[in-house]
């Protein structure tokens, strides 16, 4: 096989990147400091430094190679000591692709193959489209080839991807089919849901504030009467609220416009981003779970996001955020159903267990240390706000009842569910949280039990998974007996998984 | 399905206790000494009498603490108990705290063993068991018995998941 050097473009990139990072020394060292000694002597370091890494990027670009054969990539780099690796196909746990829009206009791409929990990922910064599917359709076939094979031996089999695999004798690319693509009036419901024109004023007055080197407020004043014309304030109001719904509807327009949800008998694939592309495709087993959260107002308005949970790190460049969730603004019976389209393995069951009365009154008698902390200091300190005097038994009781309902609604909202192959915890007061994870998919699990909760015949559940970094999932106060048998359920989970 | 939670059985040596005393006292000598000497230059540089009064109090404090010390010691160790099967290593630790850990074997990825100069004197090693979620270790078996543990884990964590 025949090593190949990186596309010259990462050149281009490295050397952009290295101005972008400098950019703000430069212009201080330039512009802002005269000539006297130390200005210029930085001036000098720092366009060293520049330099140096232009150089370093250059001829890292001539040492720099990969293969990429059947099985694995190799990467050889290094320029003084030279050091070559090689990465299994099998390894890979996701694929992120990123188009930013210098790589658009140069019609390049980048693409990251995400490889476990401690490794570090296989990264081409900069290559042209063609490689980058060349090299994601090498990673594919390795793995369909292996599953095909996989198919012949175990027929018969009972395992529960054993059906995912079977379908494999059809061609993937034939069988994509879109599961969600945002029409207008959904983006539309999408930008007021965001909230995201509410940023809009605060960031109108901090750009006021700060910028007001180019105005004087005392020449303002002279304008002020003018607010008294009641159609001059409305029209202004009006504009504001005008420029704040545009640009709620464009940060949303611009992350969701193009998104597409896909999936095939094998993959997931996630697409976002109008300007900077984004992509990001799964194996389905290898989603090591699901999250369902919702924030408060999305619960309020019966909303729901879903992220999947996957071993390899998610953020594609330093510009974008995670894309592992799917579309944040679906309602959550269209989640649910989405979730059962893409990963028919995973069962959301909606009847979860509740704790047991006892623990509510268990959590709400704990002393709360922040209360304590607070009613003391006020208790000794008692500080003056505006001039009045704060009484420091009202702070103490109103947080006091803070602290509680926050446990309230914790208690109210904590529900489990350990069934057959899944294990199913929901968490939180204000944000709930509700993750769910096959048995085989947790890499490790814990109990624990407190003095008061072996009194109380109760204990603590943890769930460990896969994620960078590992993801723990605690499940505090659910019945001993309840943890016995999570104990027990977890030993039997040899029932299913297949060793190699 | 319902059958009763198998509790790991394996307890630690005798004389892993021994160590775990034995740095104890270690670390009371080391306390001690940090007073000694705070208390050496507070006489001889006459410091504000505040900082003997606070000194006096740490000191009247961390006694028992100290000695609360060496009863956590032999409580942790008489509740200390492991397991290995050919699918999972079972761990439990604490007594008024108690933490159980399930670790199945396909999900181990070292398994080393260690020995400082107390464990040395007193031929003994730990064994040190590394996962994908993190690392957790097996304190004071002796030198033996941590070879055997170690090549046994060693030969049952060879199996590997599909997925991994």
């Amino acid at each position: 096989m025949e090593k190949r050097r990186y596309h010259p473009a990462n050149m281009l990139f490295a050397i952009v990147k290295t101005i972008r990072g400098w950019i703000i020394p430069l212009i201080i060292v330039f512009f802002f400091n005269n000539t006297d000694g130390w200005g210029s002597y930085a001036k000098y370091g720092i366009l060293g430094i520049i330099l140096l890494s232009i150089i370093g990027s250059i001829l890292k670009w001539f040492t720099d190679q990969y293969t990429a054969d059947e099985r694995a990539f190799h990467l050889y780099s290094g320029i003084f000591s030279k050091s070559s690796r090689t990465v299994p196909y099998e390894k890979i746990q996701n694929v992120t692709k990123h188009t930013n829009i210098l790589h658009r206009l140069l019609r390049l791409t980048a693409i990251k193959f995400e490889t476990g929990s401690k490794e570090k990922a296989v990264d081409f910064q900069v290559l042209t489209k063609e490689e980058a599917s060349r090299l994601e359709q090498l990673t594919k076939e390795d793995v369909q080839e292996q599953a095909a094979v996989q198919d012949t031996e175990i027929k018969g089999d009972e395992l529960e991807d054993a059906d995912a695999v079977s379908e494999q004798t059809v061609p993937p690319a034939e069988t994509k089919n879109i599961h969600f693509k945002p029409t207008k009036k959904e983006l539309i419901r999408a930008s007021f849901t965001s909230l995201s024109f509410l940023l809009v004023p605060p960031l109108l007055i901090s750009f006021l504030l700060k910028f007001d080197i180019f105005f004087d407020w005392s020449e303002l004043r002279q304008y002020l009467p003018l607010l008294k014309v009641w159609w001059i304030t409305a029209i202004g109001l009006i504009g504001i609220i005008l420029v704040s719904l545009l640009v709620g509807m464009w940060r949303v327009v611009q992350k969701y416009g193009n998104y597409e949800l896909k999936s095939d008998d094998t993959y997931i694939y996630i697409q976002t981003g109008l300007l900077s592309e984004s992509a990001f495709s799964i194996r389905k087993d290898r989603v090591q779970g699901i999250e369902i959260t919702q924030p408060i107002l999305h619960r309020l308005l019966g909303l729901a996001k879903v992220k999947l949970i996957s071993t390899g790190s998610l953020d594609i460049s330093e510009e974008t955020e995670t894309i592992n969730s799917l579309y944040p603004y679906f309602s959550l019976k269209q989640a649910q159903t989405m979730i059962a389209e893409i990963l028919p393995e995973y069962e959301v069951q909606h009847s979860m267990e509740r704790l047991e009365q006892k623990v509510l009154l268990y959590r709400l008698l704990q002393p709360s240390t922040i209360w304590l902390g607070v009613t003391i200091t006020l208790y000794f300190w008692r500080p003056e706000v505006l001039g009045f005097e704060i009484k420091w038994w009202i702070v103490s009781i109103v947080l006091l009842i803070l602290i509680e309902g926050y446990r309230y609604l914790d208690f109210k909202h904590t529900s489990y569910l350990i069934s057959d192959k899944f294990f199913q915890i929901k968490t939180g007061a204000l944000t709930t949280t509700l993750f769910v994870t096959k048995r085989n998919k947790m890499i490790e699990i814990a109990r624990n039990q407190n003095p008061l909760q072996r009194w109380l015949k109760l204990a603590t559940i943890e769930s460990i998974n896969r994620a960078k970094p590992v993801l723990h999932n605690k499940l505090k106060d659910l019945p001993a007996s309840e943890a016995d048998r999570f104990y027990v359920w977890y030993r039997q989970r040899t029932n299913d998984v297949r060793k190699q | 399905m319902h059958t009763e939670v198998k509790e790991p059985q394996h307890k630690l040596s005798k004389e892993s206790l021994r160590v775990g005393l034995i740095g104890d006292v270690i670390f009371d000598v080391v306390v001690l000494l940090i007073f000694a000497v705070l208390f050496g230059l507070d006489f001889i540089f006459e410091w504000p009498a505040w900082i003997g009064i606070v000194l006096i109090i740490l000191l009247i404090i961390s006694v028992p603490l100290l000695i609360i010390g060496y009863l956590g010691t032999v409580i942790d160790h008489r509740n200390w108990r492991y397991d290995i099967d050919d699918e999972y290593v079972q761990l439990r630790q604490g007594a008024w705290f108690q933490k159980d850990q399930l670790i199945p074997v396909t999900k181990i990825q070292s398994v080393e063993t260690k020995q400082g100069p107390l464990l040395r004197r007193y031929k003994l090693r730990e064994v040190e068991i590394e996962t994908m979620a993190g690392e957790y270790s097996i304190p004071g078996l002796p030198e033996k018995e941590a070879y055997a543990l170690r090549d046994q884990i060693a030969a049952y964590a060879k199996a590997k998941e599909e997925d991994d």
